[in-house]
């Protein structure tokens, strides 16, 4: 399979979504490759830490271009590599982004393409947008059906979903997760016992771990997305201490800066998003471990127009019919 | 040629208001609800009313002077300059927010607290959900769902004829009212920096709106100078809806247009006319706003807007199985994309009020009303 994958990579890097029969396949083996991993994979430093890339497939590019390429590179994606909305949750969906990427499939297919090809250089972590209602609701379910005319490789990307980590920890010291901390976790070695291999949530540690957000409060709080919880610097610190962790290195906020440190360097938003949902003027940025755990944040930014594609002329929707 | 006749607005009478001293609420919290919504009196009149706005703007452009305002339209107009002036005494905080300032809250709060003050100086007295129409002050977003709102808020003034039911009036509101709106929310989202409550994205219409589309379809349906196309190229004029909602989205947004409006494009690049694209605009707006249950569970609903099962038949809901009042209307979703019978639609459109049966509103009737007081310039 690797020649065949390696032109799939290639295929995908030039932005032309492989062919479905492809992706099933691909989806077939990123489980079995996925299935073997713990709820929090162990990774070993020098590696670069990545942040929500929300379908901005050519800021990927700009991304790799910055930070290196896979597998020459050691990454971690925490999240969101996905198309995504933002976040509702049933019953009482409170707003965190929209989806917004365009290139949400071949975003996810080109991580997910290169996970099979290199499973030890690359980390994938589930983002809470990575879940069958969010993308249902939004913008991930509509792009397949746009792209591929049904709904089976979202159907499939689903099931791969559900397999993701939730967190990963890089030599015992820096503690990666989508969102945040959960009221249901003191330790690490508690988030090993989840039974990840499932929909997300809507509540309990697994959802708190992909939902919540640090915040200036002390302890906990209610967190206004409806899902998570908000949690504060004595909450952060406590963990840390407890866990023996120097950092613990999340996504799911945009971070105008492209990162934002907390909590007296406890605790780090990543944002590899740049100017989100072509409206937030937001830089993004990478964070890279070095073989002694020394932080150095890349920032860069969205890409230059000329190198994104030429529109697409796409029958509009059959309500014009 | 120009509009489709629409039949009459149902009224409620101050009697009817008086019987329920019931307040809005949102009442969908699962999919089969928005399926019972639709069978509504409240849903048919919505849909009804949109449609009679939207047919009473064809060929109208922008900018809209009316010299001869209703008493209605002044009100509704000096109601949402008051909350513009709000925004100058509530500036956003210096915090550096992910999104939405907080001060957005303090914003909301007012409104929340000072709602039924600002009715009553409308001879109104009650909150008909005003607060919703602006955006979520928790979540601090705003989105379709908030805009269905304010239209919901029109609707309401006119079923009890706060605001008449005449083309004129109707003019007024799109041109007058609704565009007020929009440049109060454009600035709210600009200020406060809110975001949009759950579009689909690129996959959506447009982030935050959707009304101003169907409005402005209608303003150009029946001319053949300005090509669906056109909006490729801006700058465009800001004589229709649609044109001022494009230029919003370019103030807004960065990058290709053809990426972050994909639908937008699509209609640029692949509908031949605006009738077709009025059209689909409707149905897109019934399936992709209204009946998306994370959309309308937050819409306040009963009150003025029964919230009723008419036991219609499912296939031909809305205003064609509303009862014998809304008679054998077309779906106006479906509509406008064939000249129905001839006729003066704006005799039609003016025809006098006219009520349910009154067992079906106040009286005897379960359904909540919401204290609106008798309206002082009624029909």
């Amino acid at each position: 399979m690797p020649s065949d994958l390696d032109s799939q990579i290639e295929q995908l890097i030039q932005c032309n979504p492989i062919s479905e029969e492809q992706v099933k396949r691909l989806c077939i083996k990123a489980r079995e490759i996925l299935i073997e991993e713990s709820n929090v994979q162990v990774v070993d430093a020098p590696v670069t830490i990545c942040g929500d890339i929300h379908g901005q497939f050519f800021d990927l590019m700009e991304l790799f271009k910055i930070g290196g390429t896979c597998p020459e590179t050691n990454y971690i994606f925490i999240g969101a590599a996905l198309p995504s909305p933002t976040c509702l949750v049933p019953m009482n969906d409170p707003g965190d982004f929209v989806d917004r990427g365009f290139y949400s499939v071949e975003t996810f297919l080109l991580l997910l393409a290169l996970k099979v090809r290199y499973p030890d250089r690359i980390t994938l972590i589930r983002g809470n947008h990575e879940s069958r209602q969010i993308t249902q609701v939004y913008g991930f379910y509509d792009e397949c059906q746009r792209k591929y005319g049904s709904s089976n490789v979202w159907r499939w990307c689903c099931e791969v979903f559900d397999y993701l980590a939730l967190g990963a920890i890089v030599d015992g010291r820096v503690f990666c997760v989508h969102g945040g901390l959960s009221p249901a976790l003191q330790a690490i070695d508690q988030i090993r016992t989840i039974d990840r291999k499932q929909e997300v949530p809507h509540d309990g540690a697994m959802c708190d771990l992909l939902w919540s957000d640090p915040d200036d409060i002390t302890g906990w709080g209610l967190s206004p997305r409806g899902a998570g919880f908000l949690f504060g610097a004595d909450i952060t610190k406590t963990f840390a201490h407890h866990n023996a962790i120097d950092l613990i290195a999340r996504a799911h906020q945009l971070a105008m800066e492209g990162y934002k440190l907390m909590f007296d360097q406890t605790i780090v938003t990543v944002w590899s998003a740049p100017n989100y949902c072509y409206r937030c003027g937001n830089v993004a940025s990478i964070l890279e471990l070095d073989e002694h755990l020394v932080q150095e944040y890349k920032v860069f930014q969205h890409a230059p127009s000329d190198v994104r594609s030429v529109p697409l002329k796409r029958p509009p929707a059959d309500y014009f019919l | 040629m120009a509009s489709i006749p629409v039949p009459p607005l149902r009224y409620v009478s101050p009697e009817n208001l008086a019987a329920s001293h019931d307040l809005p609420t949102p009442k969908i919290r699962t999919d089969a609800d928005v399926e019972t919504w639709k069978h509504t009196n409240g849903y048919a009149d919505y849909s009804l009313f949109l449609r009679w706005l939207s047919e009473a703007v064809v060929g109208c452009s922008l900018p809209w002077t009316n010299d001869n305002q209703s008493e209605g339209i002044r009100g509704v107009l000096g109601l949402l300059d008051e909350l513009d002036r709000w925004i100058d005494e509530v500036p956003p905080l210096p915090t550096a927010q992910r999104f939405g300032n907080l001060a957005f809250r303090t914003w909301g709060k007012r409104l929340e607290d000072r709602a039924d003050e600002l009715l009553s100086a409308m001879m109104l007295n009650s909150s008909v959900a005003v607060p919703h129409q602006f955006g979520s002050f928790l979540r601090m977003d705003y989105g379709t769902g908030h805009e269905t709102s304010f239209a919901i808020f029109l609707l309401c003034l006119t079923l009890v004829r706060f605001l008449r039911f005449d083309p004129e009036e109707a003019r007024d509101m799109v041109l007058g009212v609704f565009v007020r709106y929009l440049r109060l929310c454009w600035r709210l989202q600009d200020v406060y920096r809110l975001e949009p409550a759950g579009s689909h994205g690129v996959w959506g219409l447009d982030d935050s709106h959707f009304l101003g589309y169907i409005f402005g379809s209608a303003q150009l349906r029946e001319q053949s100078g300005i090509p669906v196309s056109a909006i490729l190229h801006p700058p465009l004029p800001l004589t229709n809806l649609y044109f001022l909602s494009i230029m919003r989205i370019h103030e807004v947004k960065h990058g290709p247009f053809h990426e972050h409006s994909s639908q937008l494009y699509s209609i640029a690049t692949g509908v031949a006319t605006w009738r077709k694209v009025n059209s689909g605009l409707f149905k897109m707006y019934e399936a992709e706003v209204l009946g998306k249950r994370v959309v309308v569970q937050h819409l306040p609903l009963g009150g003025v807007l029964e919230w009723n099962d008419i036991s219609a038949p499912p296939t031909r809901s809305l205003i064609v199985s509303a009862n014998n009042i809304h008679g054998a209307a077309p779906t106006p979703w479906a509509s406008g994309t064939g000249a129905r019978s001839a006729g003066s639609n704006d005799a039609l459109m003016t025809a006098g009020p006219r009520g349910y049966p009154s067992a079906s509103i106040g009286g005897g009737s379960k359904h909540a009303t919401p204290r609106l007081n008798s309206p002082q310039n009624g029909p």
